[in-house]
C-alpha cells in the first residue's frame, strides 16, 4: 500500500505540475519515432535480440479450435511471463519456440475462456478454447478509451459486427434500430442517400438539439460514412459517468462506433456480395376514376352545389368503355416500378505481423429507387433516384517499437446521389410525391400521342413529367476522414505510464449539379360541341402551359466541410496486488468549418479515474472541462464531474459457491453533462444590428432602417443534465443474463425564448434572445435480458430481448398560464416535449336540429353541417373553441422502443431474426393519403352521408367537402397513434462445409438470404404510410429482400 | 538525432499554436444598439424604424381587402369564396383572443411605441448636429408614440401608458389598464408638446419627406382621441366637458390649420381620392394632413366584372350606405330608417323626392364619386363606354353563390380610390391612403360642439362646410340637437365612406346592434333596356354585432402574463 500511494503521488503531481506534460509527451514520441526511424533497418533483428536472446529454443507447433472442432484463427498464444508470442493462422495453427521446456501457453482470444497449456510433455498441442457466455474480461468501448466490461460502472451498450451486418439498409443509423436498449431511432425516408434517420437515446431531455453525438474512432463524424462491413462494434453512452468526458456536449448521450483492425498474422481476404430488391410496403392508393369522379359529385352535393360529372360519364368510368374520353389511370402502376434493385459488394484484407497490423476495406453500394423513369436514350440523361457509394478504409497499426506504437486510419468516399430535378431543383421526392398523389385517376395521360407530357386541366403538375422531363440533378460528395496517432509507453517514468497523441483532418465537399429543362405539356380538352366521325365527343390536345421542350440548362452549388481534431491524452494503469487504479487526461480541441461561415470551435480537458478493490469494488470519476466559441468569454467553459461505482456482489465469499449465478452486480452513477448544441442561431451572446435599405422615409437616415435581428444575452450557457443511473446487472446458468438499468435526469438550463414576456413589450420574441430557462425531467429504464444456449454440438439458440422506456415531463417551460376558462391552462408545461393538442370529436353530427342544440362549434370561423364532427365542450361553457383544446395522445418521439432478436443455428446453418417496435408514439396525418383535399382513397369510400348514417353502416371519414370545414383540424381523428412492430430483420445463412472448400483454398463460404422491415403491424387507421414517416411528402421507407454470399480465402 | 529538435518543435507548435483565442470568434459587420445613436444618419434610420410601424391600412388587409367589407357600408365578395379572406374569418366568428382576422396591430404598434420610446430615451445624447434636426427628431417621435397610442386604444381600449422602453427585467405583471381618459391625457400631451416644438413643420414641402409626421397631424391626432374620449363608448355618463374638449381640441386644429389658408378643402370629391397629394410649399391639394404612403396597387382588385382582366370585387357598397346619400335638390335624406330589423323595408322620406323606381337619380355627387350603380357609365379608356348592368344576365350582375369573388353580393361596385380611366389589366393605381385630411377635424367638431352645447350656428357652419364642397345645400335651420346628431353621423358616414371611420365610430357611439346585424343589398332587375325593377334583398346576417365586438379581444397571450390584462379583458372575451 505504502508504494502504491507513493507511486500515485507521485503521478499526481506529475500530472499537474503542468498541463504542458501533454507536449512534452508527444516530443517524448517523437523522439522515439525518431530513433524508430533512424533504425528502421535494423529494428526487427534489434527487438529479436533484446526479447529473445541467445538461448536453446523448442519449437511448438499446435492447433486452436473452438469446441465444434472448428479452427480458431487471430489467438493469441504467448508463453508464460515472457513477451514471446505469436497469433493462429487461418487453419488455427500456429508455431512458437519457447525458451523453457516447461513452459505454459497462454491461449486467449475474445469471446473465449481464456486457457492455459503446458507443453511440458506435449510439442503439438490441440487446444479447445470454450466460448465464454458472460464475458466479463472483455473489452468494451468507452470514452476516450477501453474498459474491460467488468469494471465498467456506467450505463452502456453495444452491439458487434456481426449483427449490424445482418441489415441490408443502406444506412448504418437505419440497422441500429432496436439492438441498443435505450437507442430510439426514427427512420424519416426511404429515399436512396437521403434517408435521414433521427437518433435518440434515452428519449427526450431537452427542446433544443435532442440527438446525441456520434463518434467514429474517437472523432465526430457522420455515421452515413461508415460501410457496416468496416464496424468493429457500436456502443451507446448513456448515463453521466460514461459521458462526462465530453463534458458540454454529452448530455444527449453519445455513440461510439469503432472500426476494424488487422489482428491475424495470416492475411484474410473475404469478399462479399449482396443483390436485393426494395419495394414500398405501404404506399398512398388513390381510388379509381369511378370512385373519385362519385366523391367528387358527392361532395358537390354536399355543399348544395352541382355535381362536377354527369351519370353519362360515371357509366364510363365503371365500364372503362372510353379509355381515351374517360380514363382510369393508376398512377402508381404507371410511375413506380415493381422492385428496385440494390446491390453491395465488400473486399476487406486484414492481417499483421509484429510489427505492422492492417485491415483494409473496399465497398460498394448500389440502390435503385423505386420510380420508373424513361430509358435514357431519347432523353439523353438519367433522372432516375439512386445512390452509388464506392467506398474504402485503410486501418494501419503499427508497432515501432517495444513501447511506441502509431496508427493510422484514412477512410473515404465518393457518393453519387441522382434524382429527378422535379419541380425546383431541391427535395425532388417531395414534389412528386405530393404531386402524383394529388393526381385523380381520371386524368389523361401520362404522354400524348407523340409522346408530350398530358395533364386534365391547366396548371396541373405531371408526376410523369417532374420524373422525366424536368431533368435531374446529381449530388456528388466525397468524404476523407484521416486520423493519425502515436502511443508512447512511459514506463520510463513509472510502470503503467503512456501517453498517446492524434491528430485527425476530415474533409467533405459536396458539389451539386443541377440540370434542369423546360418541358412541353398538353391539356386534354373534350368537346361535346364537336362531334367525331364515331358520333363521341371530340378530343384534341391544347398547350396546358406555355412551356417548350428545352435542353438542359447547367447550374450547381458546392459546399465544403472540414473538421480537424488534436487529441493528447497521458493515461496510467497498473495494478498493485488487488488494487487496480488506472486514469485518462485527455486534452481535446476540434474546429469544424462549414463553407463561408466563422468557425465552430471547442476545446477542453477529459479525466478519468478509475479504481478498483480485487475487481469486488469500483470506483470511478470522470469529468469534462471544455467549452466553445457560442458563449461569452467569461462563461466559455464548463466543468462536468460524474462519479460511480459498482459493486460485484457475486465475487463475495457468500456468493462464490452459487454456481447458478455467474455475475451480479450492482452499479450506479451520479453527475452533470452539459449540452451546448441549442439550435441553428450562433452568437447569442452578442448583439446583432443591422442597417438595411427600404427604410419609410428617404429623408430620414439615408432611407435606411435600423434592423434589429437580436439584442444579446451574455449570460447564454449551455444545458446542464443532472443524472442518475443505478444498474443491476446478473449472469445465470452460464446462459441467461439480465440487466435492468433505472435512471433520471434532470436537465436544466436548457435554452428558451422566454415565454412570459408580453407581446406589448416591442420586441419580436426572436430578438429577444433566448435564455437558459426551461427544465426537463426525462426518467425511465431499460432492461435486456439475453438467453444463449449450446444445446450440443449442432444446436445453440440465442435470444436478446430489450425494451426501453423513457418518459419526459417539462417541468418549467416559461409558458404563461393560460385563463382560468380554458380545460387545459399549459400546452407545454407539464406536458411531454412535443405533446399533440387538439380538439376532442364526440361523435358525427346526425342532423340540423342536432346541431342547434349542441354547444356553438366555434373552432375557426366554419358552421357545422350534419356529418361534421362534434367536438367536446370540455369546459362546458356551450361553446366548443380553444379552450376546450386538449392534449392528445403522446408526441411523435416514442416513449417505450423494444427489440428481439432471435438467433438459432444448426450444423451449417444459421436463422436471425430481429423484431423491433415503439409504442407511446403519435403522429398528426392530416395530409395526404388521410384528408379529402387532394384525392381521395378507400377511407372516403365510407365517408358520412345521411344515408350511411341512417342504416348504421361503418363511418371513416366525415361529410365529404370541397370547402374549409371544421373536420381538418388538429383534433383526435387526424391524431393517431403510430405505435408498431415490425420484423425488422431476418436471415438465413448456409456455411459450405469446411472440407468442400480445403482443396479450393477457400476457408469460407456462406451464403445467405435477408430482409428489411418485411412485416410491420401498427394501429393506423389507413395503411397508407409506414407509421414511421410523419408526413405524406416523404418517400416511403422501403422494404428490402437481399441475396449474398461471402468467400474468406 | 541532428533533425530532431526541428521535427519536434514543429508539432510543439502546431499543438501551441492553439492559442488563447481559439473560442474568440468576433462575427464581422455586425454592430450593437449603442453603435446607433452615435451617428446622424444612424439616428436618422432608427426614427425610420420607428416609422416602420405606421399600419398600411387601406387594401391591405388580408389580401387587397378594404377594412369597410367588415363594416355596414359593405359586403366583401370574398366572403363565402375565400375561406381565408378578412372578411370569411370575420363573418365566421374567427375573432378570438389569439386570431384576429384584421391583422395583428397589437403587436405592431406595441412595436412602434417601444421604438419611439427606446428614440426618445436616446435622442438628446444622440450625435445629431445638423440644424434643429435633433428637435424635430424628437417632436416626431413623440407624435409616433401619440399616434400608435391612438390606434391601439381605439381598438382594444385603454392600456397602459409606458414612455420608457422596458428594462430586461422589468416586471409585466404589476401593469394596470389605465382609464380612457388618463390615456387620452398622455396622448394630448404628447400631441401638445410635438405642437409646441417649433422645429415641427406644419406640413410636408419636399417630396422626399412625403408621409413624415406634422404639427397638422399633431391636431388631428389630438382632436381623434379626445373625440373617443367623449363618445358614448367611454362617456357612458355624457359628461359634457368631456365633449367641450372634444370640440375645443378640434376647433383649436380648425383654427391653426385654416389660419391664412394654409389649409383648406380640395374643390373636387371626385377626383381626390384619385391621386396622390402634391407635395409643395403651396399645394393644391391643401386637404391632406397625412398622407400614409404605400406602393401602388394593380387596377385589377376591387374592380368590375365587364373590365378585361379584372381579379375580385372586394368591398361592394352595401344598400344602407346608398340609402345614406341624401337627395341633393332638397338636401333632404331619402330613407328616414327602417320599418323591420332587416332594413328591408324603407321609411322612405316624401320630402325628399327620392323615387323608389329610379334611386339613383339626383343623389348627393359624392353617391357617384363612391358607388357604381346599374346604369351608371364608364368609359373603357378607348372612348367606348360601357354602361354598369348588375341585373342578372349582366356584364356586372350580382352572384351570390360561391363560387364568384369577380361578382358584386350588393347590386354595387366601389369607385372611390379606383380610377375609372385606368383601362388596362397591368395599370396601377397610385395611391398613399389619406389618413387625416382636414375635413375630419370639420366633422368630429360639429359632432363635439352639438354634443356640447346643441346645434350651434357654428355646428352648422362646419357641418355645410363639408356640404357645400360636395355641392350639397346647406343643412335646415331649425334642427333639434339629436336631429343635428342624426345629420352629423349621416355626414360622417357618407364623407368618409371606405375611409376606415365607420368601423371605428359605430362602435364608439355603440350602435353595433343597430347597423351590423344586418347588411342588405339591391337587385336590380331588367324590364327594358332603360327600365328596372329594385328589390331589396339580405346580403349577410351576423352575430358580429353582439357587445364584445365593440372593441378587440386583448391578444391572449398579454391577457395570460399580466394578471391585470387577464381580469379586465374586454368584455365578453
Amino acid at each position: 500500500m505504502r508504494k502504491f500511494d507513493d507511486h500515485a503521488n507521485d503521478l499526481l503531481r506529475r500530472i499537474f505540475k503542468n498541463v504542458l506534460l501533454v507536449k512534452l509527451v508527444v516530443i517524448a514520441m517523437l523522439i522515439n519515432t525518431f530513433q524508430a526511424a533512424a533504425f528502421r533497418g535494423s529494428t526487427k533483428e534489434k527487438i529479436d535480440l533484446k526479447d529473445h536472446p541467445v538461448v536453446n529454443t523448442m519449437p511448438i507447433q499446435g492447433r486452436v479450435m473452438n469446441e465444434n472442432g472448428e479452427p480458431l484463427s487471430g489467438v493469441s498464444i504467448i508463453e508464460k511471463g515472457t513477451d514471446n508470442g505469436t497469433y493462429s493462422a487461418a487453419d488455427g495453427s500456429f508455431s512458437l519456440n519457447v525458451k523453457d521446456e516447461n513452459a505454459v501457453l497462454v491461449i486467449s482470444n475474445v469471446g473465449f475462456v481464456k486457457s492455459e497449456v503446458s507443453i511440458k510433455n506435449n510439442r503439438t498441442p490441440i487446444i479447445l478454447l470454450a466460448t465464454l457466455q458472460n464475458n466479463m474480461e472483455e473489452a468494451v468501448v468507452v470514452g476516450y478509451g477501453k474498459q474491460k466490461k467488468i469494471s465498467v460502472t456506467g450505463a452502456i451498450a453495444s452491439i458487434q459486427t456481426k449483427e449490424l451486418k445482418q441489415s441490408p439498409a443502406a444506412n448504418l443509423a437505419v440497422s441500429l434500430a432496436g439492438r441498443l436498449p435505450g437507442l430510439t431511432a426514427i427512420q424519416k425516408s426511404g429515399e436512396p442517400g437521403r434517408d435521414i434517420t433521427q437518433l435518440f437515446i434515452r428519449g427526450q431531455g431537452t427542446v433544443n438539439v435532442q440527438s446525441p453525438i456520434i463518434l467514429v474512432d474517437g472523432i465526430e463524424r457522420d455515421l452515413k460514412s461508415i460501410d457496416p462491413n468496416e464496424v468493429e462494434s457500436v456502443t451507446i453512452l448513456k448515463d453521466a459517468s460514461s459521458t462526462a468526458v465530453f463534458g458540454v456536449r454529452g448530455a444527449n448521450g453519445v455513440i461510439l462506433v469503432t472500426t476494424r483492425r488487422g489482428k491475424s498474422e495470416v492475411p484474410e481476404i473475404g469478399y462479399s456480395f449482396q443483390a436485393g430488391m426494395q419495394d414500398f410496403p405501404n404506399l398512398i392508393k388513390p381510388v379509381n376514376a369511378f370512385d373519385y369522379a362519385t366523391l367528387k359529385n358527392l361532395a358537390l352535393t354536399n355543399d348544395g352545389l352541382s355535381p362536377a360529372y354527369s351519370d353519362y360519364a360515371l357509366e364510363r368510368y365503371k365500364l372503362h368503355d372510353d379509355p381515351l374520353r374517360y380514363p382510369d389511370n393508376d398512377w402508381n402502376k404507371i410511375n413506380l416500378k415493381k422492385y428496385a434493385f440494390m446491390q453491395r459488394h465488400n473486399l476487406t484484407i486484414s492481417g499483421g505481423s509484429k510489427f505492422a497490423k492492417y485491415f483494409v476495406n473496399a465497398g460498394y453500394l448500389g440502390q435503385g429507387g423505386q420510380f420508373r423513369t424513361e430509358p435514357h436514350q431519347p432523353l439523353g440523361y438519367d433522372p432516375a433516384f439512386k445512390l452509388d457509394r464506392y467506398s474504402f478504409r485503410s486501418n494501419i497499426d503499427l508497432q515501432l517499437n517495444k513501447n511506441l506504437s502509431a496508427f493510422l486510419n484514412v477512410a473515404g468516399y465518393v457518393e453519387k446521389v441522382n434524382s429527378p430535378w422535379g419541380a425546383t431543383g431541391s427535395n425532388a421526392s417531395l414534389y412528386i410525391i405530393a404531386f402524383g398523389n394529388d393526381m385523380p385517376a381520371n386524368v389523361p395521360g401520362p404522354l400524348t400521342q407523340k409522346g408530350e407530357i398530358l395533364v386534365g386541366s391547366a396548371g396541373q403538375w405531371s408526376q410523369y413529367a417532374l420524373i422525366n422531363r424536368s431533368g435531374y440533378v446529381k449530388t456528388t460528395s466525397g468524404n476523407i476522414t484521416s486520423s493519425y496517432g502515436m502511443e508512447q509507453k512511459l514506463n520510463f517514468i513509472t510502470e503503467g505510464l503512456s501517453a498517446k497523441a492524434m491528430v485527425s483532418f476530415d474533409i467533405t465537399p459536396v458539389n451539386n449539379l443541377s440540370a434542369a429543362r423546360g418541358y412541353e405539356s398538353w391539356m386534354q380538352v373534350i368537346d361535346p360541341n364537336l362531334k367525331g366521325a364515331d358520333g363521341k365527343d371530340s378530343i384534341y390536345n391544347v398547350p396546358s402551359n406555355a412551356g417548350v421542350n428545352t435542353p438542359l440548362s447547367i447550374s450547381g452549388t458546392r459546399s465544403f466541410t472540414s473538421l480537424s481534431n488534436v487529441q493528447a491524452s497521458v493515461n496510467y494503469a497498473r495494478v498493485f496486488n488487488k488494487h487496480s487504479l488506472s486514469s485518462l487526461l485527455l486534452f481535446q480541441q476540434q474546429s469544424l468549418i462549414i463553407n463561408e461561415q466563422l468557425p465552430f470551435n471547442s476545446r477542453g480537458f477529459a479525466t478519468r479515474w478509475a479504481y478498483n478493490y480485487d475487481s469486488r469494488y469500483f470506483f470511478e470519476f470522470d469529468a469534462g472541462y471544455n467549452g466553445s466559441e457560442q458563449f461569452a468569454k467569461k462563461r466559455r467553459y464548463g466543468f462536468f464531474p460524474a462519479v460511480s461505482g459498482a459493486w460485484v456482489i457475486s465475487k463475495e465469499k457468500f456468493l462464490k459457491d452459487a454456481s447458478a449465478i455467474d455475475l451480479l452486480k450492482l452499479r450506479g452513477s451520479y453527475g452533470l453533462v452539459g449540452n451546448d448544441r441549442l439550435g441553428g442561431q450562433r452568437f447569442l451572446y452578442l448583439d446583432d444590428v443591422q442597417l438595411t435599405g427600404g427604410g419609410y422615409s428617404p429623408s430620414l437616415g439615408l432611407g435606411q432602417t435600423v434592423q434589429i435581428n437580436l439584442l444579446k444575452n451574455q449570460n447564454l450557457q449551455w444545458e446542464v443534465a443532472k443524472k442518475t443511473d443505478l444498474g443491476l446487472e446478473l449472469g445465470l446458468f452460464n446462459s441467461v443474463t439480465l440487466s435492468v438499468d433505472l435512471f433520471r435526469e434532470r436537465r436544466d438550463n436548457i435554452l428558451r425564448n422566454r415565454g412570459t414576456v408580453p407581446l406589448m413589450n416591442g420586441l419580436p420574441i426572436s430578438v429577444l434572445a433566448p435564455v437558459n430557462i426551461g427544465v426537463v425531467e426525462n426518467k425511465g429504464y431499460e432492461v435486456e435480458l439475453d438467453y444463449q444456449k449450446k444445446f450440443d454440438k449442432d444446436w445453440s439458440f440465442l435470444a436478446k430481448l430489450n425494451m426501453s422506456y423513457a418518459r419526459n415531463r417539462q417541468l418549467y417551460a416559461d409558458e404563461p398560464l393560460l385563463p382560468p376558462d380554458y380545460a387545459y391552462r399549459y400546452r407545454e408545461t407539464g406536458y411531454r416535449i412535443g405533446q399533440q393538442f387538439g380538439y376532442l370529436v364526440d361523435k358525427y353530427f346526425g342532423s340540423e336540429q342536432e346541431i342547434q342544440l349542441s354547444p356553438v362549434q366555434n373552432v375557426g370561423g366554419h358552421t357545422s353541417r350534419p356529418g361534421d364532427f362534434k367536438y367536446r365542450d370540455i369546459t362546458g361553457d356551450g361553446v366548443v373553441d380553444q379552450r376546450d383544446m386538449a392534449p392528445i395522445l403522446f408526441s411523435s418521439v416514442p416513449e417505450y422502443s423494444f427489440g428481439a432478436a432471435l438467433q438459432a443455428s444448426y450444423k451449417n446453418f444459421d436463422l436471425s431474426i430481429l423484431f423491433q417496435g415503439v409504442t407511446n408514439v403519435s403522429n398528426y396525418y392530416m395530409f395526404r393519403g388521410t384528408n379529402s383535399v387532394s384525392n381521395y382513397v378507400a377511407r372516403h369510400l365510407e365517408s358520412w352521408t345521411p344515408e350511411r348514417a341512417s342504416k348504421g353502416l361503418p363511418i371513416e371519414y366525415p361529410r365529404l367537402t370541397t370547402q374549409a370545414n371544421p373536420n381538418e383540424i388538429m383534433n383526435n381523428f387526424f391524431i393517431n397513434d403510430a405505435s408498431y412492430i415490425r420484423l425488422k430483420n431476418a436471415e438465413i445463412g448456409y456455411n459450405l462445409p469446411a472440407r468442400m472448400l480445403s482443396r479450393l483454398r477457400i476457408r469460407g463460404i456462406r451464403i445467405f438470404a435477408n430482409g428489411f422491415n418485411l412485416m410491420t403491424w401498427d394501429r393506423l387507421p389507413t395503411k397508407n404510410f409506414d407509421p414511421e414517416l410523419t408526413g405524406d411528402l416523404s418517400y416511403p421507407i422501403v422494404r428490402i429482400y437481399n441475396f449474398g454470399i461471402n468467400v474468406n480465402f | 538525432m541532428k533533425k530532431f529538435p526541428i521535427y519536434a518543435l514543429v508539432i510543439f507548435f502546431s499543438l501551441a499554436g492553439c492559442n488563447k483565442k481559439f473560442l474568440d470568434i468576433t462575427p464581422n459587420g455586425q454592430i450593437t444598439l449603442n453603435d446607433i445613436f452615435n451617428d446622424e444618419n444612424r439616428t436618422g434610420a432608427y426614427l425610420n424604424r420607428v416609422y416602420g410601424h405606421m399600419p398600411t391600412y387601406y387594401w391591405n388587409y388580408f389580401f387587397y381587402a378594404f377594412l369597410s367589407g367588415i363594416s355596414d357600408d359593405a359586403h366583401d365578395s370574398d366572403v363565402g369564396n375565400e375561406t381565408s379572406s378578412m372578411a370569411h374569418q370575420w363573418f365566421g366568428n374567427a375573432l378570438t383572443p389569439s386570431n384576429d382576422p384584421t391583422g395583428d396591430t397589437y403587436t405592431s404598434l406595441w412595436a412602434g411605441i417601444y421604438d419611439a420610446n427606446v428614440f426618445l430615451a436616446n435622442i438628446d445624447g444622440a450625435n445629431v448636429t445638423t440644424g434643429n434636426k435633433k428637435m424635430r427628431y424628437k417632436a416626431e417621435a413623440q407624435l409616433l408614440r401619440a399616434f400608435y397610442y391612438l390606434e391601439l386604444v381605439k381598438k382594444y381600449g385603454p392600456l397602459p401608458w409606458i414612455d420608457k422602453p422596458f428594462d430586461p427585467k422589468f416586471d409585466y405583471s404589476q401593469l394596470k389598464r389605465p382609464s380612457f381618459q388618463d390615456i387620452t391625457n398622455n396622448i394630448v400631451t404628447d400631441c401638445d408638446s410635438a405642437i409646441g416644438n417649433p422645429a415641427l413643420p406644419l406640413r410636408i414641402t419636399s417630396d422626399n419627406e412625403r408621409g413624415r409626421l406634422t404639427k397638422a397631424a399633431a391636431y388631428a391626432i389630438k382632436s381623434e382621441v379626445l373625440l373617443f374620449n367623449a363618445s358614448p363608448l367611454w362617456n357612458p355618463a355624457n359628461d359634457a366637458a368631456k365633449w367641450q374638449a372634444a370640440s375645443n381640441g378640434a376647433k383649436e386644429g380648425l383654427q391653426a390649420l385654416t389660419a391664412g389658408g394654409a389649409f383648406q378643402l380640395f374643390g373636387d370629391y371626385g377626383t381626390y381620392f384619385l391621386h396622390n397629394s402634391d407635395v409643395s410649399a403651396a399645394p393644391l391639394d391643401r386637404e391632406t394632413i397625412f398622407e400614409r404612403p404605400l406602393g401602388s396597387v394593380s387596377a385589377l382588385i376591387n374592380s368590375i366584372p365587364s373590365k378585361p382582366g379584372m381579379m375580385k370585387a372586394g368591398s361592394c357598397p352595401s344598400q344602407e350606405l346608398v340609402d345614406s346619400y341624401d337627395m341633393q335638390t332638397t338636401g333632404e335624406p331619402p330613407i328616414l330608417g327602417y320599418q323591420d330589423d332587416q332594413h328591408l323595408q324603407p321609411i322612405v322620406n316624401p320630402a325628399s323626392g327620392y323615387d323608389p323606381g329610379n334611386p339613383f337619380v339626383n343623389r348627393d355627387p359624392r353617391f357617384y364619386a363612391t358607388v357604381w350603380y346599374n346604369g351608371a357609365v364608364y368609359d373603357m379608356g378607348n372612348g367606348i363606354l360601357h354602361t354598369m348592368a348588375m341585373y342578372a344576365g349582366g356584364a356586372d350582375q350580382i352572384l351570390q353563390t360561391p363560387p364568384s369573388r369577380r361578382n358584386t353580393h350588393t347590386g354595387y361596385y366601389l369607385r372611390k380610390f379606383i380610377d375609372p380611366t385606368i383601362p388596362d389589366q397591368n395599370a396601377q393605381n397610385s395611391s398613399n391612403w389619406k389618413k387625416f385630411r382636414l375635413a375630419e377635424l370639420y366633422l368630429n367638431y360639429a359632432e363635439a360642439e352639438n354634443e356640447a352645447n346643441g346645434p350651434t350656428p357654428d355646428v352648422y357652419n362646419a357641418v355645410n362646410a363639408i356640404r357645400t364642397r360636395a355641392t350639397m345645400p346647406n343643412l335646415p335651420a331649425g334642427l333639434s340637437q339629436d336631429q343635428m346628431r342624426d345629420r352629423i353621423r349621416k355626414e360622417r358616414r357618407v364623407e368618409f365612406a371606405f375611409e376606415e371611420e365607420r368601423f371605428w365610430d359605430v362602435r364608439r357611439w355603440k350602435i353595433l346592434d343597430k347597423t351590423d346585424k344586418f347588411v342588405t343589398g339591391m337587385e336590380p332587375a331588367k324590364i327594358t333596356d332603360t327600365t328596372f325593377s329594385f328589390k331589396r334583398f339580405i346580403v349577410r346576417s351576423t352575430n358580429v354585432w353582439q357587445s364584445k365586438f365593440l372593441l378587440f379581444p386583448i391578444p391572449l397571450k398579454d391577457a395570460s402574463i399580466i394578471p391585470d390584462f387577464g381580469k379586465n379583458q374586454n368584455p365578453g372575451w
